[in-house]
Formats: structure tokens, C-alpha cells, sequence
């Protein structure tokens, strides 16, 4: 399992998508910085403590998850396309070791990602806007929000594994896959209209509004009912997609 | 069928497989005996390609055994895969990565640790020593189709399974292909099946050949001249008087008399002259005189097309 963890590792970090990512983040966190510095030195609209880091996370968490996606679709669905797959899945490693790798790795990268960022935007909270705060107070603060960010990651990381297992897709994989990411807050606002809209999962994927900001009432009595119930999402979808990729020919 | 796994480390049973009902493959058998090359010939869509898929488990068969070295591919996956290296379309590289970056991805996907200097053995086989810190995007086809040998031969096989390797290749890189494939065989004692639509290539590279039709083993041939094959050429003459010259020609034989040709069947190389001699003998004009190229006879009256003629 070693040796396959360390396969995608590498092909994780081979190519122009991630400097290109990397680059991309590091210019969105310069110009929020910047955008925050001009809001501060107006002097009437201070920023305060995690009021950098908070919207700063939340925002970023979007193209993390966005790029986790596509490291997954292309690690799956990308090596179905070019021929790649067929020569792994000739060889004597199980299956399931083979996807498990895949879907771990970039849940590793994206877990990471996530705490890079938070740490990046905390160390500029500190430097520029809130110098004079516990910071260690706000690490754990900080720490608490980034792990409010990991259940949504789990979800769309496991359902674009299923997709990229059925469909062999790269693209019908992300489109299946950011059609709830982008109107899921359409949809889940439309069915609060009904009773049963707590059992619709998309309505409990943003687990920081939904218990610590200032969404709407939460689906259910608590967070870990709502993580519990992504959880169980995620695991379904990846039963399936081992089941699918076990069993399925490759033609 | 009683065979020994040590002779024949390939064997396939009774396979099977219906996709969207209709038969692919039908009760198909052979054994492959150990250190030979074996050409694997049939027509398009006879079932070359999903036979391969099975051996390499992509394609799951609805009945049948394959074993490699005495291990059924079903019950011990993982130990039969450890015994097969396999190119079925294409080398399946990862372009963006060097030569030695895709080796050292397939070496992790093996069961034992391969080393390093395991990987410098394989790059020297298949002579790429000079190019295998490049990026793969930038190598010839003939390159990658020598890389993908290398990548399938890293964890010493016993069988190595080459879908159509000579696709695309312009005459050095068959030649240098042929070269290795032969070296592996030799050397190394690993037993090649290679499919390929190309007869010549197919009579030169390999010791004996199974023609598939329609899912089928049509029947195995040795490409060897030797023994009973001696007795497998037909003769092509284009003569006149026919008549006549059919009438002499039946005392070797059944004649054949098609549109222009007449085509004596089941000859030996050494009867040739002593033909040509009758017919002269006879008076009769020949104004061609031919024989099909053994395996080209051979495929054609297995598959039941209708042959060229050389």
C-alpha cells in the first residue's frame, strides 16, 4: 500500500495543475490580504480578530475543493482515458488497495491544503490586522474552522471517486460532480420548503453555517448527527465505487 | 485437460463470454509451452484483444479457467498477476513523468521490492539507456513500445502478452522489438504471446501460432520447418494446356484449379523441382510458378478466407 500511496503522491505533484493551483491561491490570498489591508487603514471598519481568516477560509475552501476534485477525476477517470489504469490493474496489487490509494492521497493533499491555508491566513491576521490577540487562542479557533471545512471535502472528494468509477469520465464526472457543488444551495433552500429537506444531504454539507455561523435553523439536533449523515454518504459512495471497480470489465 | 503448470506456465480452459448477447469467446483452449514465442492470429473482431483482457483479468469470463504458473487467475489474482506482464492496446505510460519515473511506478505495484539496479536491467534489455531520463511525451512510438516492455518485464514474468506490439512501427523498430522480444525468450526463458495481424512478422518472431476465428481456437500451427510442416506448402502454377498439366500435376497431389491458377496442396520444399521437371517433361507452358508462404496457407484454410498469393 506503501508503494501505491507513494505512486500518487507523485503523480499528484507532476505537471502544471498544482504550481498552477499553488500560484493561483497564493495570488488570491495576496489580493484578499491586500483588499483587507485597505478596509483596516479606513480605520471605521477594523478588522478584528478571525475576521482575516474566517471569510478568507471560507472563500479559498472553494477552489481546494474544486481542485481536490478534479486531482481526484484525474487520478481515476483521467487514467481510464489514457491507458493507464488498464496497465495498473494488470498488475498484482488488489483493486481495492489501487482506489483506496487514490481517494486517500487526495484527501491527504486536500486536508493539507486546507491547513496550509488557514495557517497562511492566520500568520497575516496576526502580522497586519490583529497583532495584539492570543494566538494561540486563535489557532485553536482557526483549527476548529478548518475542521468545520473537512465534511464537505469527504462528500464531493468520495462522490466524484463514484462518478469517475462509472462513468470513466473526466468530464461528465465533474459536471455530475460541481452540479450539486454550485446549485446545492438552490436546491437545498427549495426543499426547506418541505418537512423531509433535513434528510436531503446537501442541505447539511455546509456544517460551519448550519451550526456556528449564521445559516438558516440546523437539519438536524446537532453537528455530529450532520457529519454522521455526510459520513455515511461518503462511505456509500465509496462501497459502490469499489464494488464498480472490482467488478466492472475494462474494455 | 492434464497439463503440467511447469512446462506450460499459460494455460487457458474453456473460456467463455457473452457481451450483450452474443458470443465473443467460445470454449476456447490452448496451452503455452515455456520459453517459446507464440504469435496469436485472427481476424478482426475474432476475439484476440478480449482473450488478452481476460488473461490480464479486465475482463471477467462467464466460464473457464486461465492459469498462470499453476495460478487460476479467479481464486489467486494477485499470485497470477505476479507472473504475467501484459501490454493489451497500448504501453498505457504516463507521458508526463521520465522513463525511469514510469518504471519506478510500476515497480511499486509489484509484490516484491524491485531495485534500482533491477530497473537499470530492464532499461539496458530494451536498449533505452540514453533517453530514460526524458520525459515519455517526447519518445518515438517504437520507444514507448520498447518502455512498455521494459515496465511489463520488471518483475521477471513468466509470460509476457503483446497486444498488436508492432503497430505503428516503422521497419527499425520492428526489427528492434523483434530483437529484444527474442532475447527476453531466449535469455530470460519467458514465454511471449504476441498478437498481431502481420503473418510475416508473425513467421519470423515466432516458434508456433494460434489462429482464433469467432471466439475459437481454429487450430495451432509450428512455424518451424520441421517434421510435418515439410508437408504443408501449396504450389501455385499458372500452365497450358490445363488439362494437361492437371493431369500431371495430380501425381503429386490434389489439384485445385481456380480462376487462373492451379494450386497443388500439402508439398514439401523438396518436390519442387521434380515438379517443374514433369511439366516440362510434359510439354506443358508454365508461365508462373509459385508457392504460398506456409503460415499465409495455413491462416487463410483455418480462418476460411480466401488467400492471396505470393
Amino acid at each position: 500500500m506503501n508503494g501505491l500511496l507513494q505512486n500518487e503522491w507523485v503523480k499528484a505533484w507532476y505537471g502544471r495543475k498544482i504550481w498552477m493551483f499553488l500560484i493561483a491561491m497564493f495570488v488570491f490570498l495576496i489580493l484578499g490580504w491586500a483588499f483587507a489591508a485597505v478596509i483596516h487603514s479606513v480605520g471605521r471598519f477594523s478588522i478584528g480578530p478571525m475576521e482575516f481568516v474566517e471569510p478568507g477560509l471560507v472563500s479559498l475552501n472553494v477552489f481546494i475543493n474544486l481542485y481536490t476534485v478534479v486531482l481526484v477525476t484525474t487520478a481515476i477517470a483521467g487514467e481510464y482515458g489514457n491507458g493507464t489504469m488498464k496497465q495498473q490493474l494488470i498488475r498484482p496489487v488488489p483493486r481495492e488497495q489501487l482506489l483506496l490509494s487514490k481517494w486517500l492521497i487526495t484527501m491527504l493533499i486536500a486536508t493539507a491544503l486546507i491547513f496550509i491555508l488557514t495557517i497562511a491566513l492566520l500568520v497575516i491576521d496576526q502580522v497586519y490586522f490583529t497583532s495584539g490577540e492570543s494566538f494561540f487562542a486563535m489557532i485553536y479557533e482557526a483549527f476548529i474552522l478548518a475542521l468545520y471545512q473537512l465534511p464537505r471535502l469527504v462528500f464531493y472528494i468520495s462522490l466524484a471517486t463514484l462518478m469517475a468509477v462509472l462513468t470513466r469520465s473526466t468530464a461528465l464526472t465533474l459536471v455530475i460532480t460541481f452540479f450539486p457543488y454550485f446549485f446545492g444551495n438552490i436546491i437545498g433552500a427549495i426543499a426547506m420548503l418541505y418537512d423531509w429537506s433535513h434528510w436531503l444531504v446537501l442541505t447539511h454539507l455546509d456544517v460551519y453555517q448550519n451550526y456556528a455561523g449564521m445559516g438558516g435553523g440546523p437539519p438536524f439536533e446537532n453537528i455530529w448527527l450532520s457529519v454522521g449523515f455526510i459520513g455515511i454518504h461518503a462511505v456509500v459512495f465509496l462501497l459502490l465505487a469499489h464494488l464498480i471497480f472490482q467488478y466492472r470489465d475494462v474494455v | 485437460m492434464c497439463v503440467n503448470h511447469n512446462d506450460h506456465p499459460l494455460i487457458v480452459e474453456g473460456l467463455n463470454k457473452r457481451i450483450s448477447d452474443q458470443a465473443i469467446i467460445s470454449n476456447m483452449s490452448f496451452k503455452l509451452e515455456r520459453g517459446k514465442i507464440y504469435g496469436f492470429l485472427g481476424p478482426n473482431g475474432s476475439g484476440k484483444t478480449t482473450t488478452i483482457r481476460m488473461i490480464g483479468t479486465l475482463v471477467a469470463a462467464d466460464h473457464g479457467e486461465i492459469t498462470i504458473n499453476g495460478y487460476n487467475t479467479k481464486t489467486n489474482r494477485e499470485k497470477a498477476l505476479k507472473n504475467l506482464g501484459a501490454i493489451v492496446e497500448n504501453p498505457g505510460l504516463f507521458e508526463y513523468l521520465s522513463g525511469e519515473q514510469n518504471l519506478k511506478q510500476f515497480a511499486n505495484l509489484g509484490v516484491d521490492a524491485i531495485d534500482q539496479s533491477r530497473i537499470n536491467e530492464v532499461v539496458k534489455l530494451v536498449d533505452l539507456e540514453h533517453a530514460i531520463h526524458k520525459k515519455v511525451k517526447a519518445y518515438s512510438l517504437g520507444m514507448k513500445q520498447r518502455l512498455g516492455i521494459a515496465v511489463s518485464i520488471l518483475h521477471h514474468p513468466s509470460v509476457l502478452i503483446l497486444d498488436e506490439p508492432t503497430n505503428g512501427l516503422d521497419p527499425n523498430g520492428i526489427r528492434q522489438l523483434r530483437n529484444d522480444l527474442q532475447k527476453l525468450a531466449k535469455e530470460d526463458g519467458v514465454t511471449l504471446l504476441v498478437s498481431s495481424h502481420q503473418l510475416s512478422e508473425v513467421e519470423i518472431l515466432c516458434d508456433r501460432a494460434i489462429v482464433i476465428k469467432e471466439g475459437s481456437v481454429m487450430g495451432e500451427l509450428d512455424m518451424h520447418m520441421t517434421g510435418k510442416n515439410k508437408d504443408e506448402l501449396t504450389v501455385v502454377i499458372e500452365a497450358e494446356p490445363k488439362a494437361e498439366a492437371i493431369s500431371v500435376l495430380s501425381s503429386f497431389g490434389e489439384v485445385m484449379d481456380t480462376d487462373q491458377y492451379l494450386e497443388l496442396t500439402s508439398q514439401t520444399y523438396n518436390t519442387l523441382p521434380k515438379i517443374t521437371r514433369a511439366l516440362a517433361n510434359a510439354n506443358i507452358s508454365v508461365y508462373a510458378f509459385s508457392y504460398k508462404r506456409r503460415l499465409e496457407d495455413a491462416y487463410f484454410s483455418l480462418t476460411r478466407e480466401k488467400g492471396g498469393i505470393k
